[in-house]
């Protein structure tokens, strides 16, 4: 696996389904951190905390976003600035594994320190959180679409629901909701950018080897022509590190329809 | 004799899940009833831009994209419907994602002609097209998504056409009822059936509206959670060849041991997906394949045959022999013990 020199290959063996899994069901703890199951060696930063509950055990044990894992079945996530992988991925059992974990926990705001052990198991994740893109018109001309990941179609799908919401109706502007974006295909964001600008860079895909190549913007894709504000987190950047520049974020702030459009996102 | 009308039904209780700027659910339902007489004007197949939006969708090419509304059907819009009041059972009908209800019609007719009333549910967005009144369309917006990079897709659409369901029945059976027939229709006596994940929508239907008395999935992998005190009511699995006991689908393993009540798992290894469709009978003038290795009218025989033993036997108490083990009419189907991952 090493030789391939690409951080986002690892290797799965004996993929298997539980037998009472349904559709949409995850098998796990119901928990993301800030680091992946891979660890992120190099770009890992400490501390290690819980971006999302998805459900299941993490979410009956009552374990809260931003609540800092501390250990991992005794074992600390970071030495120093130093990423411990073994520790990491023990956060992302995968069926068969069922041995429960326990992490100790500290909720920053209360500074209150508890010992929760998980046991890994198949549960039911919210259903709204798992289409790869939701779309919808919010404060009668804004379009807030949610992009959960970089899936195969997936910049058609939000420019097809910008084009549907538009119907009928002058917008004012498009919010893209990134955060929590678990990644996927560079083209899909070089398609979904190439609607909001052209000719532009949009990110530099390094090998192992330090050679790099440089991406674009798809230009075929016809230009959308509204202000765009892209709302991301420090852990839902793409693994490819897509940086959404385009001459429309930088009027946020200075542009009303925009600086409303954000205050929506705060409710 | 069989006739046929459309519905236009609109459910303000809910905002469309596929497009939430629409305030109100707004559904076509197309019935084939038995008629008194062949009265009323040769009912189209489909209109010419629904059938233009189906093949492109399909990306069926070998035929003019207007084939689907020149194709002829056996029924009558507008004739008279036939039949005592209360007497007629009733049957839901659920087409298969993307297909128009109309797909169903060589099922629904023959349903017809043996004295059901069938009720075509067209679920808005969910298929290349549905025309409201006015010729206005509702395309494919639920096509945008899919099942790969979705989860959890499948359980949403049934849960959405469950509801469907629930609305289309009480428009059909209830006060202020939206078909001048309805006081044919058998309150007592509805079931429903579907293709693909129609028939997913049925188990998932029968779970949230007890006035569906039995159910009927043909090769649609399911996803309804059937509770743990089960499922007691008549349920007939009728599968492909993709779908055997220990398959790749675990689907309808897992409900097997939740269905309590009566049940049949049958097997067509001959039959494809779409071989409970009319697209067996569409193939030659669509310039496709017909699916599976069954002739056309073989394929459209025997879905007739076992899916109406089932409503006989469930809806009006007939026996039914066919569906109690092989039969040398119809050698292509096997009956299935899940238990011993065998099917004979």
């Amino acid at each position: 696996m090493a030789a391939l020199g690409d951080d986002h290959a690892r290797w799965a063996h004996g993929m298997r389904r539980p037998p009472a899994y349904y559709d949409g069901d995850q098998y796990g703890l119901g928990l993301q951190a800030s680091t992946g199951p891979s660890g992120d060696p190099g770009n890992a930063l400490p501390p290690l905390f819980v971006t999302a509950v998805q459900g299941g055990p993490a979410r009956a044990a009552g374990v809260r976003p931003g609540d800092v894992i501390e250990s991992i079945d005794g074992s600390a996530p970071f030495v120093g600035a130093e990423v411990t992988p073994a520790a990491v991925a023990a956060l992302y059992p995968r069926y068969p594994q069922a041995a429960p974990v326990r992490l100790r926990l500290l909720r920053q705001d209360t500074g209150r320190r508890r010992t929760v052990t998980l046991k890994p198991r198949l549960f039911q994740p919210n259903p709204d959180t798992l289409p790869a893109v939701t779309a919808e018109l919010v404060d009668g001309d804004v379009a807030r679409v949610r992009m959960r990941g970089f899936a195969p179609d997936s910049a058609n799908r939000v420019l097809r629901a910008i084009a549907r919401l538009r119907t009928g109706r002058t917008l004012a502007g498009v919010v893209l909701d990134l955060r929590g974006n678990g990644g996927g295909s560079p083209d899909e964001a070089n398609r979904l950018l190439g609607g909001f600008g052209h000719g532009k860079v949009t990110a530099y895909q390094c090998a192992a080897d330090g050679s790099c190549e440089t991406m674009r913007t798809d230009d075929n894709v016809p230009l959308v022509g509204l202000p765009l504000v892209v709302l991301t987190d420090r852990v839902g950047v793409a693994p490819d590190e897509h940086v959404p520049l385009t001459p429309q974020d930088a009027a946020v702030g200075r542009d009303p329809a925009l600086a409303r459009a954000l205050a929506l996102l705060h409710d | 004799m069989v006739g046929t009308t459309a519905l236009y039904l609109k459910d303000a209780s809910r905002a469309d899940p596929w497009v939430p700027e629409s305030k109100a659910r707004e559904l076509m339902v197309t019935l084939w009833y038995p008629a008194k007489a062949r009265t009323g004007t040769p009912a189209a197949y489909m209109s010419a831009k629904e059938s233009e939006l189906t093949l492109r969708g399909k990306k069926v090419t070998g035929a003019p994209y207007d084939m689907l509304s020149r194709t002829r059907t056996n029924s009558f819009t507008g004739a008279e419907p036939a039949g005592k009041t209360g007497g007629l059972p009733l049957v839901v009908l659920s087409p298969g994602f993307t297909q128009p209800r109309g797909t169903l019609t060589a099922l629904a007719e023959d349903l017809a002609a043996h004295g059901y009333v069938v009720a075509g549910v067209g679920h808005a967005y969910e298929t290349y097209a549905t025309t409201f009144p006015g010729g206005r369309i509702a395309e494919c917006v639920a096509c945008d998504s899919d099942s790969d990079s979705d989860p959890g897709f499948g359980p949403r659409v049934t849960a959405v056409r469950a509801a469907d369901v629930s609305f289309v029945l009480d428009r059909l059976t209830g006060p202020d009822a939206a078909w001048k027939g309805s006081s044919l229709i058998d309150r007592s006596r509805i079931a429903m059936a579907g293709q693909s994940i129609g028939g997913a929508a049925a188990v998932e239907s029968m779970l949230k509206d007890s006035r569906i008395r039995a159910g009927l999935d043909m090769d649609g992998t399911t996803y309804a959670r059937i509770p743990k005190g089960g499922l007691s009511r008549p349920f007939l699995f009728l599968g492909s060849a993709g779908h055997p006991p220990g398959g790749r689908d675990n689907s309808w393993d897992r409900d097997w041991r939740l269905l309590s009540g009566w049940k049949r798992w049958l097997l067509l290894p001959g039959a494809d997906h779409q071989t409970f469709t009319d697209v067996p009978l569409l193939a030659g003038a669509l310039g496709i394949p017909v699916p599976g290795s069954l002739s056309a009218a073989g394929s459209t025989e025997v879905v007739r045959s076992y899916v109406r033993a089932f409503l006989d036997l469930h809806l009006r108490g007939r026996p039914q022999p066919l569906l109690d083990g092989p039969s040398p009419r119809y050698p292509e189907v096997r009956f299935c013990a899940p238990e011993r991952k065998d099917c004979r």
